[in-house]
């Protein structure tokens, strides 16, 4: 049978997807930096309206989040359930269609969020037009990826495409539940929730969007990459399995610990306490799973710079995961909770983990799409020490600055009477502000070496054409 | 200004913290050695984990100067000099291969980043408990 363009793996989307999500990296890092700076320099915003804190940071996070993770989740799920099923994609056109309309949501909706279209709802500011847009490229992401398993000729389901089904699954049942509101103009509309019942649905929303797309989806990234990077089986795969089961059954329940000490059931906020404690048990087995998959295949580190990002990924993702169950306790959020530890428990989650296991992947992954070498091992290197340093120094200075800010904040008097004024004291924040601002643009400059590099990885190469391997009959469907 | 009491407490509290971390780590450093198949002599962990600390230690007394500014000045490049030492220092140290030691630093930094949060979290918990700075929860 001759050979036709069917039989191979769809990997041009995948090459695009990496692109796109390596553009929306450099662009979002550097709304970030800008905002770090205006919290330094406030009048930096020149009194225009679109350059305002306010309107900058939906740009960042939903920069970050949707177009930065999402593409990068996107293309690497596109790339490995192909691998894991043995199989190129199903509805190939679809899956363009879901590359470049995705990027076209996020090009007009980062548009409205600077015009200042919001909803107001953290991490989903987007208005309603742009929400049953996301819905239905969404639903075409799902359509796809199990359409490809559907079709799968191996019969086992590889563990990272579970994860990447249940971030498929739980974003689209969180964001139509969440997203659901009476459209008043076609920028504007009201959430059908009000009051205390809009927080938690808020928040079940907002942490399962960190719990299935940042944490979930990212783990089926690493699931896949880097078993394939260190060229070894996975530790343990039944521990996978059972750590995907108790991530999924636990991190459901943890959302009301964003609203502690507010207008909800007590028992509500201790349940979701009770939640995130156990949350640790899975995250943990994860990690540890990984770290020990890594061990033996130190060789690799001669000649792969990848293999390094998502080795120290796992590191900060045993941070983070430590640090948002603690931070969940009651005792610990009345201190923690509205200050800037917060925004450091994020970064080293964003930074530290999505970040680092992202930037290794796509260190792995572009010069297998290219056919080529990468361009340069030595500013790859470069980059895994600025973006070391960069999230260190973030978090440290968020650290400081956050307890120094529970504390001053609920420091009273002999008579009861607040110790210092709000004002005063986010004055004292400017050393942690500045070394913050100087943490980010480490990061980001170690961003863009990454850019540049992998730009001319692929500068000039060809698309290379993959044929699914023949399936073991002792695994074939 | 605290009272003399409280600082004294708080001081020898973070101090005996201090030396939990000291000797937690080079445990750790040598629970972990056996996976590396790097040299598991306690003596060795704890002579490893003290250069590495050494010029975080030796910075943290920019403390007696409670001034941010000084403080970021001086504990930062030592943070940057501890990191250098233990990714530099373990292959040298335990005898295993750059790239060995470059997987065992990455996972002990992961130690020692919960640590540093345990400490934040710890603190925070006997704060709000009443034990520490008066604060109106």
């Amino acid at each position: 049978m001759p050979d036709t363009i069917e039989q191979y793996y769809h990997d041009n989307v995948v090459t695009r997807l990496v692109q796109f999500s390596v553009i929306w990296a450099v662009v979002a890092m550097s709304v970030g930096v800008y905002l770090a700076a205006e919290l330094v320099a406030p009048t930096l915003d020149f009194g225009q309206p679109w350059l305002s804190f306010g309107r900058l940071r939906p740009l960042h996070t939903n920069g970050i989040i949707f177009g930065f993770g999402v593409s990068a989740l996107m293309g690497t799920a596109f790339y490995s359930v192909q691998r894991t099923s043995h199989v190129p994609l199903y509805a190939p056109k679809l899956a363009w269609v879901c590359c470049y309309g995705w990027q076209l949501v996020i090009l007009l909706g980062g548009l409205s969020l600077l015009a200042g279209w919001t909803s107001s709802k953290e991490y989903a500011e987007l208005e309603w037009p742009f929400d049953i847009a996301i819905t239905i490229l969404w639903v075409g992401f799902g359509i796809v990826f199990f359409g490809t398993i559907a079709r799968r000729k191996i019969k086992p389901i590889y563990i990272s495409n579970w994860f990447y089904g249940a971030m498929i699954i739980v974003v689209a049942m969180i964001h139509i539940v969440n997203s659901l509101a009476i459209p008043v103009t076609f920028s504007k509309s009201y959430s059908l929730y009000a009051g205390a019942q809009d927080a938690v649905v808020q928040w079940w929303y907002g942490h399962n969007a960190v719990g299935f797309l940042l944490t979930g989806g990212f783990l089926g990234m690493m699931y896949y990459f880097l078993p394939k990077q260190a060229n070894r089986p996975l530790w343990s795969y039944r521990l996978s399995v059972v750590a995907f089961w108790a991530f999924t059954y636990t991190y459901i329940w943890a959302g009301p610990h964003h609203l502690h000490y507010n207008a909800i059931p007590e028992w509500v906020q201790s349940l979701a306490v009770v939640m995130s404690l156990i949350l640790l048990a899975p995250s943990w087995a994860t990690m540890i799973n990984g770290i020990m998959t890594v061990r033996s295949a130190s060789e690799k580190l001669k000649t792969d710079p990848a293999l390094k990002f998502i080795v120290l990924s796992l590191a900060f993702y045993g941070l983070a995961t430590f640090e948002g169950p603690m931070m969940a306790i009651r005792s610990v959020n009345v201190i923690s909770h509205f200050t800037d530890w917060t925004i450091g428990h994020v970064h080293s989650g964003a930074l530290g983990w999505n970040a680092m296991v992202t930037y290794g992947t796509f260190y792995f992954l572009v010069p297998r799409l290219a056919g080529k070498e990468l361009y340069s091992v030595g500013l790859a290197n470069l980059h895994f020490w600025l973006a070391l340093a960069g999230t260190m120094l973030y978090i440290i200075s968020m650290w400081a600055a956050g307890v120094s800010q529970g504390l001053l904040w609920l420091s009273v008097d002999e008579i009861g009477e607040l110790s210092y004024g709000f004002k005063d004291i986010m004055a004292s924040m400017v050393p942690y502000y500045g070394l913050r601002l100087i943490a980010g643009l480490i990061f980001l400059s170690g961003t863009i070496l990454m850019a540049y590099n992998l730009y001319m990885t692929m500068k000039g190469c060809k698309p290379v054409l993959v044929k699914p391997p023949k399936v073991d009959p002792a695994y074939s469907v | 200004m605290l009272p003399s009491s409280s600082l004294t407490a708080i001081s020898v509290g973070y101090f005996l913290a201090l030396l939990f971390g000291f000797i937690s780590t080079a445990f750790i450093s040598r629970w972990m050695a056996t996976t590396y198949g790097a040299r598991s002599s306690l003596g060795l962990h704890f002579a490893l984990i003290t250069i590495v600390a050494a010029p975080l230690c030796v910075g943290s007394i920019t403390h007696l100067f409670p001034d941010v500014f000084l403080n970021v000045l001086v504990l930062i490049p030592a943070m940057i000099w501890s990191m250098y030492l233990l990714y530099t220092g373990i292959p040298i140290a335990l005898e295993i291969t750059a790239e060995k030691g470059m997987l065992m630093a990455s996972a002990l930094v992961g130690w020692l980043l919960v640590a540093s949060v345990s400490l934040l979290g710890i603190s925070v918990g006997l704060w709000t408990l009443g034990i520490g700075p008066f604060l109106g929860v």
